[in-house]
Parts: C-alpha cells; structure tokens; sequence
C-alpha cells in the first residue's frame, strides 16, 4: 500500500501523470447543452474544486467522467487512456449527488455490496467512515437521514479505494461536524494513497481548505482551471478613486474581469499585464472574490494554468 | 506532539500557520530534537486541509534546517529553537515573573502588562535582527 | 498508522497510481440474490403448498375413479364398458368438482407469465433506474454489461425454474383424470399452455418483455401496466395461431363426435371434389339438404401425437422472441456507452 513519491510539489507539477483530461467535451440533453467544448487537465494527486452555480454543468461532467453518461462530443481520458480501458475498470470511486443507495439494504448489505463488487475494497476503511455516524449496521437505508446516507455513500466510495474519487455535492447534507470530520477522512486518504479528489460544490467556503486545484464551470464552459494558488496570483483586485465615469483608460492594458464602483472608489479584478499605474492599490483576491468576479462578468475569456491545459490543446497552441 | 490549529480567518496562509505553531512548539520545547512530526494524514485528519499544504509547511521546515525526513519513518526535528534562558527555571524568566507581579501590584491588568511588554519589545528588537515568530500563537 | 508522510517519502501522491489487478473477486451472485430474495420466498412458499396440497388431491382423484371403475370414461362415452349405470353420474360428480379444481388451477397458472412480467420483469430495470441505484452498482468495478446479463440470467432462471415445478405437478395432477374423467382435454384452454413446456417458454418471454419495457420507459408503474397489455396481448395472439403451429389433419367427423383425445380447431363440409364449405354455408338456405348436397361434415384435427410438436413450436418462438429482446437489451447496454 505504501508507495513513495518525490515530493516535489508545485516545483514541477508540469511532470505530474495526468488523472483525468477532459477535451472538447460536449454533452446535450433534449432542453441544450448542458456542457460545451469542455477541455482541462486534472494532473494526479490533486484535490480540485469543481465549483459553479447550479446547473452549470458540475453533474454532467462528473456523471461524463465516472463513466455513467455518454458524452455527446468530445472525450475524456483516465490516467492517459480511454474511461473504458480495460486498465481503468475499477479506478474511479463515484458519489452522485442524490446518493443512491438501495433503500431496503442495511448498511451492512450495503458495504457487502461494495466488497463483493470491488476487488481493492478496504473494509476497515469504509467502517472508520460509518463510525462517526452513531447509527448501527443493521439499520436500514430507508431509515437513515439524508447525513447518513451521505455518510454511507461516501463509505462505499472510499471502501472501494479508487484512484479518482469523483465527489459530487459531497458535504450537503452534513452538519459541519460531520462535515470536518468526513473531509478530514478523506484528506487522509488522499494523503496515504495519493488519490486524486475532485469534488463539486457550490458553497467555496466548504472547499477552499481541502482543495488545491479549481475548476470553475459556468454555463457549460469551463472559465478557470489549474493550481489555485496559480490562479490567484494571476489576478489582482485594485482599488482607486476615480472621478470620471467608466473603466479607467489607465487599465486599458490589462485585462479587466470585472469593475464595481462604489460612489468615487472603482474596485476592478483584473489579469494583470504589465506595471500597473500609479495610484492603484492592488493585491491578490481571495477565492471566493476571484469566483465571484467571474461568475456575475459575462464573456470573459477563459484562463487555464499551464498545468490544467490538456496536452493534446497545449501541442495546438 | 504537536496539534496544528488552523484558524481559516486570520488571513496568514495556511502552510505558513503550520510553520509558525511548528516553530512556536520548538521555541516552547514541546517539540525536542528526535521527536517525529505528526504525518501529513494524521495532520489532515484532524484539520480537513489540503494534505499537499502540510507537505509544503514540511518542506519549508526542512529548507530552513528545523526537520528532515527520514525515508519511511517520517519526519524528525533537527534542531530547538528554545533557548536555555527561556526555561522555566531561567534567572531570566524569574525575573520577568518578579517583574510581572510588581506590575500587578502597581496597579496594571492583563492587558496593560501585555501592552507595555510589547511595546518594550518592539523598541527593543526593531533595529535588530527581527524575529517576527515571537508574535505566533503556539497552541500548547 | 504505521504509515508517516512527509516531504521526502510519502505515498502516492506524486508518482502514477499502480494499474488495477484485472483479475478480481468482484461477484454478483449475492447481490443478485438479494434483490430478488424476496419474489423467490414468496414463490418457494406457494409451490410448496402447492407440492403438500397436490399429492392429497391427487389420490382422492384416484381413489374416486378407481371406486367408482371410471378410469378413461368421458361425460358422454360411446365405450360400453362406460355404460355401466351410475357410471355417467359418477364422471359428472367428478367432473363438478375435481374437474372444476384441475380446470381452475390451469387457468390460474395461465396468469404467471404476465405475473412475472409485471412484478418481476418491469422493475428489474426500472426500479434501477427511477431510483438511481444503477449509477450506484455500475460505480463499482462491474462493467454495464455484466451486470446487465447477471440480473437477466438471475431473472431467467428464477422463471425457469419457478414455472417449471408448477408445470410438473399440475401435470401429474392431471394424469389420472387426463382427457377424459376430468374432460380437461389435452388441448383444453386450462392444460396446452400450463401442462408443458410452453408455459416455461411464455414467462420467459414475459420476464424479457417487462424487463424491456421498464429499461425503455425507467420508471416501474407505467411499465408494469405496458408489460401486462403486452404479455396479454401476446398470450390471445399465441392462442389464436396456436393451432396452426404443426399441421393438422382433416377428418370426416363432426365436430360434436370427436374423442376427447382429438383436437377439433375448424369445421365445415367438404365436397367429394375436396372444395370446402363453412360449417354455416347452408344454414341460411330454404332448402338445407338441397344446399349441402353430398358434402360431408368434416373437422380439422391434431391427435394427441401432435402435443409435443405443437409444445416444440410454440415454445420454440416464445425463446427466440425472449432472445432477441435480451440481445437488443444487451446491444443498447453497450451502447448507451
């Protein structure tokens, strides 16, 4: 089980394998396109975010990548081959968002099912996770809360010990007890088995410490992916008093996301390119400004790291 | 031992909370030469973060001489950042304790003391080498 | 927690997760039996009622006939040895009430095959997927089709088996009394389909259809209620052509006068000339006799023999239908991926 690794984190993170690589993925239902021309790189042993408004999109691609959904266009690699490569059966642990769980099991039958059905299934694992919950084996799905049954599902997908868990809506039912310890299990997990996490909410506070990597979907198209940290260094939240109406020309240069004026302070989130004038106080969005910003601007280009960008993209450009 | 507490609204990056609690249990001798760091899981357990931010933290500590990893074992404090004059028993801590009790006896409440305490501090180190650290918050 | 982690040699994380073993002891067989644990209970405890009831029933029929010396006797029987006073009455007292019994039972096994669509095809799929429980099981490292095919056979053989022992001991109920006595014929509506093999066949076929049906439509109520008007309509259109599935014969008897071991399935008159005339070609002629003329009664028949190719026949296209919806199920398994 123990596998040793470099430890070179971030330094030479373009070296990092590849978890998953999604390219051009498209996926339409009978009321649109529910996803479009989707294309980033998720390297291995990263915790990313998947954050977006409802009905971004967050479902469908991660419905698309556990292998559950045909996507309409595009494809989607697991660890540089196919989903359905015979090398990838068996990889993914998946939590869909409504937890399905067969309600007249037990949770006892219900981790037999994931032990008889996973040949890498961790028993020990997936009891630690139930043992927080206080409710016994022999309870019956149909009984538990919405918490539990959370709790269960994510037992059976970390039982499994997948390479790539796919998490959507992970901590919604929980209380933040619950949710503190749970996502501390599963920091554990990715901390002793290097698993790659991608998980989706729309609540960033409830991700911001576990994850380093961002996906931020909005309308279908992905808008920011890559290293966090990355990411926020590459916008800059400035602040000036300005008297004349509109944007600045002084920040004509850079690339403006998003401006709000507040009586004669202009607060501008921009990507910086070049020295900015003098005058302007800057420094470096948190998360949720940096989301926010992106989210209420409309038509602004996407911003993929270096390292989110898929190889097939990177030859192209 | 040491337990990392990681307050999410102090602003201070939280790889950089780890360094500092770390150096605090240093300068406290909760954390002696020998002693093993908690591991990255058992880290992340407890606090729900990142798992490559304590590596990073670690990393930090390592670059600066305080740690080093041993392969498969875990990672292990080199060197105390507590100074002998720092002890309980030091003539210097007993002076201050004196200094403390005359202060209380003056008149002065906690945060008076805390206030002149610091503000001393602060003439006394601020030409110097500074030695920001001493302002973390160790968690005993 | 013998593991550390740190900088220099933690797990995993930087280097490529080791590829999975193929091979592993992923099985399906307790899942599968714990999803339809309860339909086989139900019906273990029905046929063992059955299996106690039916060995009593039976030599009371025995024992009646043989006291009252009516083995092979019919209602109206031209064997003199059936002539014998009291006779008669004693195959009308048997005929009104085991008879009636044998009859009943053989009507009611009639109803399985749209029982087992219903209740145990339709949902198969459906349930899985108005629940979501598919995206559950197929989360773990079972491939679609493979669990597609293991919840089919599961199906298949829970109907197989579960249609066969009721088809063996309503056989063997109906042995003593057979044709005759109880005036359950062979081909009577109550014993062609629930005496033999085709029955196997039809709820094979009903499994397949009401597991179609619910993988189509993936929510369980609607397709329970279009899988029973599929299998009902399936069952009349199988009764309706089943007499044409193996050549009969025609016999210069009247419909009326056959044995009880013949089939009549069409009447009319033939002409010595061979052209044929409707059994009611002349009942609306003045002159009934004129309008016959020398055409003789006849009637189109199957002899006993022809049981076991008319079984052959009619289960025979029962499977190959079953089959090809199983491989369409199967094909767009494969493709909905």
């Amino acid at each position: 089980m123990t596998e040793l690794y470099s430890g070179d984190f971030g330094e030479h993170a373009e070296t990092r394998p590849t978890a998953l690589e999604a390219d051009g993925l498209g996926k339409r239902y009978r009321r649109g396109w529910a996803l479009r021309n989707c294309s980033f790189r998720l390297p291995a042993g990263r915790i990313c975010a998947m954050v977006g408004p409802n009905g971004a999109g967050k479902s469908t691609l991660m419905s698309i990548a556990a292998h559950l959904l045909a996507p309409t266009e595009g494809t989607v690699e697991l660890f540089g081959r196919p989903l359905d490569a015979p090398e990838n059966q068996g990889r993914i642990g998946y939590a869909a968002q409504d937890k399905p769980l067969y309600g007249g099991f037990t949770v006892a039958e219900t981790l037999r099912l994931g032990r008889d059905l996973n040949p890498s299934w961790d028993q020990a694992k997936a009891e630690a996770l139930l043992a927080g919950g206080r409710f016994p084996h022999s309870a019956r799905i149909g009984s538990l809360s919405g918490g539990q049954r959370t709790r269960v599902s994510l037992a059976v997908a970390l039982g499994k010990q997948p390479d790539l868990l796919i998490l959507d809506e992970p901590m919604s039912d929980l209380d933040p007890l619950a949710r503190h310890e749970l996502m501390g299990l599963l920091m554990a997990e990715a901390a002793e088995r290097g698993t790659t996490v991608l998980m989706s909410s729309h609540v960033v506070a409830e991700l911001e410490d576990a994850c380093d990597y961002l996906v931020l979907l909005a309308d279908g198209k992905v808008l920011l992916a890559g290293d966090i940290e990355e990411l926020l260094d590459a916008h800059l939240l400035v602040t000036a008093a300005v008297t004349e109406d509109g944007t600045p020309a002084e920040l004509a240069s850079h690339q403006v996301i998003e401006t709000r004026r507040n009586g004669r302070q202009l607060t501008a989130l921009l990507r910086p390119d070049g020295p900015l004038p003098g005058g302007w106080h800057a420094e470096t969005p948190t998360l949720g400004e940096l989301l926010l910003a992106h989210l209420r601007a409309s038509g602004v280009p996407a911003l993929l790291t270096d390292e989110a960008r898929p190889a097939a993209a990177a030859v192209a450009a | 031992m040491v337990d990392f507490r990681i307050d999410r609204r102090s602003g201070v990056a939280t790889y950089l909370q780890i360094v500092q609690q770390t150096k605090q249990a240093l300068r406290l001798g909760l954390l002696v030469p020998g002693d093993r760091l908690p591991t990255a899981k058992q880290v992340v357990e407890a606090t729900a973060i990142n798992p490559n931010t304590v590596l990073k933290a670690y990393r930090e500590l390592e670059r600066e001489g305080l740690v080093a990893p041993r392969p498969g074992l875990g990672t292990f404090v080199l060197r105390t950042l507590a100074h002998e004059e720092a002890a309980p028993d030091s003539p210097l801590r007993a002076e201050l304790a004196a200094w403390a009790a005359r202060a209380r006896q003056a008149g002065l409440d906690r945060d008076d003391v805390t206030a002149l305490v610091a503000a001393v501090v602060d003439e006394e180190f601020t030409a110097g080498p500074g030695d920001a650290a001493g302002k973390d918050k160790g968690n005993l | 927690m013998s593991m550390s982690t740190h900088p220099g040699t933690a797990t995993g994380t930087g280097t490529r997760p080791p590829a999975r073993p193929q091979s592993g002891p992923q099985s399906l067989r307790w899942l599968m039996w714990r999803q339809q644990r309860l339909t086989v209970v139900l019906w273990l405890a029905v046929i063992a009622v059955a299996a106690v009831a039916f060995p009593f029933l039976r030599s009371e029929m025995v024992g009646y006939i043989d006291s009252n010396h009516i083995a092979g006797c019919a209602e109206i029987s031209a064997d003199s040895r059936c002539q014998v006073p009291g006779m008669q009455q004693a195959v009308a007292n048997f005929r009104g009430s085991y008879g009636l019994l044998l009859k009943g039972i053989g009507l009611l096994l009639l109803l399985l095959p749209a029982t087992a669509g219903v209740f145990v095809g339709a949902p198969l799929f459906a349930r899985e997927l108005e629940s979501g429980t598919w995206r559950l099981v197929l989360a773990q490292s079972v491939g679609r089709l493979r669990w597609t095919l293991a919840k089919l056979v599961t199906v298949g053989l829970i109907g197989a088996v579960g249609s066969a022992a009721p088809v063996l001991l309503y056989r063997w109920l109906w042995q003593p009394s057979a044709n005759d006595v109880s005036g359950v014929a062979w081909s009577s509506r109550a014993f062609i389909v629930s005496g033999g093999p085709t029955l196997i066949a039809t709820v094979l076929l009903a499994l397949a259809v009401g597991a179609t049906v619910g993988a189509l439509l993936g929510r369980v109520v609607p397709a329970m209620g279009v899988t029973l008007a599929v299998v009902a309509a399936l069952q009349y259109g199988m009764s309706m052509v089943r007499p044409y599935l193996w050549s009969g014969e025609t016999v210069l008897i009247p419909q009326s006068a056959l044995p009880n071991d013949m089939w009549g399935f069409g009447q009319g008159y033939l002409r010595p000339d061979g052209t044929r005339l409707p059994i009611d070609a002349c009942t609306s002629s003045t002159d009934y006799a004129a309008c016959l003329g020398d055409a003789r009664e006849y009637s189109d028949v199957h002899r006993a023999s022809d049981y076991w190719p008319l079984q052959g026949v009619e289960s025979g296209i029962c499977l190959v239908l079953a089959a090809a919806l199983v491989v369409f199920l199967l094909v767009r398994t494969r493709r909905s991926l």
